[in-house]
């Protein structure tokens, strides 16, 4: 798979709003998340922080193969976790129904010592509970490696 | 609860990486990419043959160890971390974090987490409501 041109891939990508969508969190999936986790007690049906992430990621409208894709990267490429933001203005809660807004903030490429070169994509989403308050937002980088380089 | 003091330090919290904890976070995820439960696809990307952990469980681990000692997961009102390293399955790992200041009313909080014979493989910063 060839490299795409950066300038020509920021064009494109950066300001994209996902389609956004809703997720809500089943208690069984809550259990069953916190035990991998090896989270402490958490009263139901209070999530763990890391569920700020999660949820974006599941109701932001776009699977992380489609955004690999989006990049001109292939789920085969090992794209990783850069950096991670979270604000929490509320916990979330299982068995709730939360709507997900927001898009891409920023893509850059640089090239690292021993990873070579990669593109950091960044987006931001918003958590909103069904009152209409934002409860949690989510900025999260992924790094694509662009192994073809190699 | 506990309130937090100014060079607390967070107790480790020490674990063995499992592969069926990054089978269920790969369903959670809904992520397709194999180098988190398929030991012949790190293999051939050069990878090694231990799956690698996915970033959301690493980023757990330090999270659990303050949420052992505030207790309210609303006390957390932002957490910011950083990947440095990666994680496989079958690594030792230990998280820990020490509170850095308090300024009106709120904690800073360093968090981290090492593997073991690899040092520093997440580095990261939480703010907590202090009380």
């Amino acid at each position: 798979m060839s490299i795409p041109d950066i300038d020509e891939l920021r064009a494109r990508v950066v300001n994209h709003a996902f389609p956004g969508g809703t997720f809500r969190v089943p208690e069984y999936e809550r259990w069953l998340s916190h035990d991998a986790m090896h989270a402490p007690p958490i009263e139901a049906p209070v999530l763990h922080p890391v569920w700020i992430l999660l949820g974006a990621l599941r109701g932001m409208g776009v699977s992380i193969d489609e955004l690999t894709a989006l990049v001109g990267a292939g789920a085969h490429d090992g794209t990783v976790f850069g950096e991670t933001v979270m604000e929490q203005h509320q916990p979330l809660r299982a068995d709730t129904d939360y709507v997900v807004r927001g898009g891409i903030v920023d893509l850059v490429r640089r090239e690292g010592r021993r990873a070579g070169l990669m593109d950091l994509m960044t987006f931001r989403l918003e958590l909103v509970d069904p009152e209409g308050v934002v409860a949690a937002v989510s900025e999260q980088t992924f790094v694509f490696p662009r192994r073809s380089a190699a | 609860m506990s309130p937090l003091v100014v060079g607390q330090e967070l107790p480790a919290v020490r674990l063995t990486v499992e592969l069926s904890d990054m089978k269920i976070f790969t369903l959670i995820m809904a992520d397709p990419n194999p180098i988190h439960f398929d030991p012949a696809h790190t293999a051939a990307l050069g990878m090694g043959d231990r799956p690698i952990n996915q970033g959301t469980l690493n980023m757990a681990y330090p999270l659990n160890a303050l949420l052992s000692v505030i207790g309210d997961p609303a006390r957390v009102r932002r957490f910011q971390c950083r990947f440095v390293g990666s994680v496989v399955a079958g690594d030792e790992v230990e998280a820990g974090g020490r509170v850095v200041s308090i300024e009106d009313g709120v904690a800073t909080v360093e968090l981290w987490l090492d593997k073991e014979g690899a040092g520093r493989v997440l580095t990261g910063t939480a703010s907590v409501d202090a009380v």
